[in-house]
């Protein structure tokens, strides 16, 4: 989808236009529910991130006023909404290890899915805005409050590891 | 290939499927309850982003060629024109409006008949809500007024530093630098230039320009003038600046909200009065309807070129505004005219390619010449006497694959006249890859096929000048691209990527018969061709194994004496580092040494360490001189520094940003904050947000042994 097509499609959605809406979401459908998952390492709560993403992004859909910076700008929605999901959870008592069940167990072994259990709850967060949400180390740190030098070394380290590992899976 | 891209790859690979509550469908039934805000007024945000990338951003430069394209898609039967269409100019804008409604009758015919066709690009939803839908595609909205309060003074001096009492001009420079540009006498927009007395810099976010008085290790600020960044209705921005003499040109960009809550986009050039430095006025001001592509100036010509867009829905024959470019002098409205505008054979009206001249001979009273072309453009090549503006699209219509239309303009007289239009298969992806010599205009291109199989290729072509091809090289580095070009007189110099690099040398004389003389393949590649005398090329760019980059910065030295042998003579490597392969951060020392910005970063990238090199050829081996460093030990992100230099002193222009954490008791949560998440998975919220300073500055450097002699700070604050 090029700029131009994303351009029209805002343009028709701001006024309304929900088929639009849908074809921008279209495009970015696999992304966005990869990354929910990754981060929330739970399918129900990624369905859920997405599906309240969708309709923020769409409600709010006149704030995009440059179709490059598009997704940038709905994958902060959905890091939102996938932030929103853990609070939520933290409020009903549950923590994210005793809810997320062995649901990177299910994928392929050596895959990277697969792997990310072999990181740490804030590594593997950060990875995931990185990778798949296309944010650099300030945004991450902005986002998830962190030290933007934590989360540029801790970013290095967890690719090479996962690196490593998906080299000797 | 480093950890980040190969990540990327491998997760590229898994494919995991979407469920069905989260199919298009089911959001779009979602949605359906639901309707959009409307845009809320007020200020608008400028799209200007931090001049110095984030690492990875920084990294993804090296690993993506640096395109600057507009992507179109062409009608499946090719173009909807007028059957007499004109490549001249028009009677009246009465002759406009009838063939553009012509060819809007032809265009929606086409898309009631061909329903399937424009469904599977996703323009229609179905073949009975044809006529319905509205098609706004590349639309640009309607032009508002200028308001009135606009044409107010801009310059504020009211934050001077240390005036400076001698307000002489810059009679008596000392050798100073220059932009590194194409052609000198074609002279390109910077946003750091220098007069050999004075430093003129214009640093990220583009609200301030400081005048800085440089006498040695002695800096001193004298002015600045800013722009009204903080008035509501509209945001502008500063792009970039010409010097001439005791003028200073400064282009840059604004937006306008109407009414309706519409953003138009206005390219602006205003001319001030610098002869006193420390007080400089505006003398003149215009507004260009459309995006800036680019300015240049040659002699007391300036050039500026912008795009638009044009629909056919939103055209009415009665209101010139859907259809002509309008421009301000100062704050009266203006039209291109008529017989300006002009619409190429066989080209769908999609747009406007605005060319502006100005005479700056006297600045107070000048007018622009104007011409506009129907159609899209985006990258800016200059010679002195040809225009070429040209972008990317997507044919469809043809096997699926990418190809740039140029459009080329005579700029020897006191207006642009159209010459031609012309297209290539495949992209150009850098501003060197485009160059024209004794008539000929030459392009390297990365052609690519998309389909079942995606296959890539790089060629340089041969153009004449009514942009028809004569000749072509066979096709250079399969699945690869065009990285870093250097095109000089009858010869290329081409660096393709995918793994390692490969240089090529073509031979041009024969414009009908392009050929490749020699090659040599190298890990890394370079993205930027310096050449020193006829027989050297230095290169800059990254260094890596017969995998890809590895994370490491190179500067080579190729020795191109024997074309059909090119050789690397030696290179410079610097580990976990990167180089700034801007070309006008390259800056020439006139000494036979040369500048270049490294950034380079510990092993833990908790530490920068930004500076600039010097480096020369020395017993035909490339040497580094001297490192001037930026910042001692630690640098935050900010502007990459640009260097420059006057008499024996070198001199860099920078930013840098600070970050501070404040200690944070994570037991404490406080809500509406952010969450961290620590190393036990425990969740909290850190109280504060970070405080942020950013740090404008330039330092003055000994040239020869790199101590740093004095500096300035042009602001602190958290902007």
């Amino acid at each position: 989808m090029n700029n131009d097509r994303i351009k029209q499609c805002v343009h028709n959605a701001v006024r309304g236009d929900a088929s639009a809406f849908g074809e921008l979401y279209e495009e970015y459908a696999t992304g966005m529910y990869k990354f929910a998952l990754w981060y929330l390492k739970n399918p129900h709560d990624a369905e859920d991130a997405v599906q309240s993403c969708a309709l923020k992004a769409y409600r709010n859909i006149a704030c995009v006023k440059k179709p490059e910076s598009f997704r940038s700008w709905l994958f902060q929605i959905l890091a939102n909404a996938c932030k929103d999901m853990i609070r939520n959870r933290a409020r009903e008592d549950l923590t994210v290890d005793e809810i997320d069940s062995p649901v990177f167990d299910s994928y392929e072994d050596g895959t990277v899915t697969r792997l990310l259990s072999n990181l740490s709850e804030e590594e593997r967060r950060i990875v995931t805005l990185s990778v798949l949400g296309e944010f650099n180390s300030r945004e991450i740190s902005r986002m998830l409050g962190v030290n933007e030098n934590t989360v540029r070394s801790k970013l290095s380290r967890s690719l090479k590891k996962l690196r490593e590992l998906c080299e000797t899976a | 290939m480093d950890d980040l891209q190969f990540i990327k790859e491998k997760e590229r690979e898994e494919k995991i499927p979407v469920p069905a509550a989260l199919s298009r469908n089911a959001i779009e039934n979602q949605i359906a309850a639901v309707k959009p805000k409307k845009k809320k007024k007020g200020k608008i945000i400028a799209f200007s982003l931090p001049a110095a990338a984030a690492l990875f951003l920084a990294l993804a430069f090296f690993v993506l060629p640096n395109v600057s394209i507009v992507s179109r898609y062409i009608p499946k039967n090719g173009t909807f024109h007028a059957k007499n269409a004109q490549s001249l100019g028009f009677q009246s804008y009465d002759s406009i409006a009838e063939q553009l409604s012509e060819i809007k009758t032809a265009y929606e015919k086409d898309r009631k008949e061909n329903t399937h066709y424009w469904l599977s690009f996703g323009y229609e939803k179905s073949s009975d809500s044809a006529a319905s839908v509205e098609f706004n595609g590349f639309a640009e909205e309607p032009a508002a007024p200028v308001p009135q309060d606009k044409a107010a003074e801009y310059v504020r001096n009211d934050e001077l530093l240390g005036v400076d009492s001698a307000n002489a001009g810059a009679d008596g420079a000392k050798e100073h630098s220059d932009t590194n540009k194409r052609d000198d006498a074609v002279d390109e927009q910077d946003i750091v230039k220098t007069d050999g007395e004075y430093i003129y810099y214009l640093p990220s976010g583009g609200t301030t320009i400081y005048i800085v008085r440089a006498d040695a290790e002695k800096l001193t600020k004298v002015s600045q003038i800013e722009n009204r960044a903080e008035a509501s209705k509209y945001q502008d921005y500063f792009t970039g600046m010409f010097l001439t003499g005791d003028k200073m040109v400064v282009t840059g960009e604004e937006f306008f909200e109407t009414p309706q809550g519409d953003i138009n986009r206005f390219t602006s050039v205003r001319i001030y009065d610098i002869a006193d430095r420390s007080n400089p006025t505006e003398i003149n001001v215009f507004r260009f309807k459309g995006y800036s592509e680019s300015s240049r100036l040659i002699g007391n010509k300036l050039i500026t070129v912008t795009s638009t867009g044009f629909d056919l829905y939103s055209f009415r024959k009665d209101d010139i505004s859907t259809f002509v470019p309008c421009y301000y002098c100062g704050t009266e409205e203006k039209f291109v005219e008529a017989q300006d505008v002009v619409l190429p054979e066989n080209t769908t009206p999609d747009g406007f390619i605005s060319v502006f001249t100005l005479d700056l001979t006297n600045p107070e009273q000048t007018e622009p010449e104007t011409i506009s072309v129907m159609t899209c453009g985006a990258a800016v090549y200059c010679t002195q006497s040809t225009l070429y503006v040209y972008s990317m699209q997507y044919d469809y219509a043809d096997g699926s694959k990418d190809i740039t239309q140029i459009i080329s303009f005579d700029i020897t007289g006191e207006k642009a006249e159209y010459i031609a239009k012309g297209t290539v298969d495949g992209s150009i992806g850098d501003s060197f890859a485009i160059d024209e010599f004794d008539g000929y205009l030459r392009v390297a291109v990365t052609e690519c096929t998309y389909g079942n199989q995606w296959k890539r290729v790089c060629r340089v072509v041969v153009l004449d000048r009514e942009l028809k091809q004569v000749g072509a090289t066979e096709g250079i580095g399969e699945n690869e691209s065009v990285r870093g070009v250097r095109f000089m007189g009858n010869t290329a110099y081409v660096v393709t990527f995918l793994n390692t690099d490969p240089l090529f040398v073509i031979d041009l004389s024969n414009p009908a018969a392009p050929a490749v003389k020699g090659e040599v393949k190298l890990p890394g590649f370079s993205a930027y061709l310096h050449p020193i005398g006829e027989n050297l090329l230095i290169g800059i760019g990254s260094g890596g194994t017969e995998t890809g980059t590895d994370g490491s910065a190179k500067i080579s030295l190729f020795d191109v004496s024997d074309p059909t042998r090119p050789k690397e003579v030696n290179s410079l490597v610097f580990k976990e580092s990167y180089l700034n392969t801007d070309y006008k951060a390259f800056v020439d020392l006139k000494d036979g040494s040369y500048l270049a910005g490294l950034t380079e970063y510990s092993d833990d990238y908790e530490h920068f360490v930004v500076s600039l090199v010097r480096i020369g050829v020395t017993d035909g081996q490339l040497s580094l001189l001297t490192r001037y460093r930026i910042n001692a030990d630690e640098y935050n992100y900010g502007d990459e520094p640009r260097g420059l230099f006057i008499g024996d002193t070198v001199y860099a222009a920078a930013g840098t940003e600070k970050w501070d954490y404040p200690e944070v008791n994570y037991s404490e949560e406080i809500p509406g904050g952010n969450i961290y998440v620590d190393e036990d998975a425990t969740l909290t919220t850190p109280p504060y947000e970070p405080s942020y300073t950013r740090t404008v500055f330039i330092n003055a450097y000994d040239k020869n042994s790199g101590t740093l002699t004095g500096s300035v700070t042009l602001y602190q604050g958290e902007e």
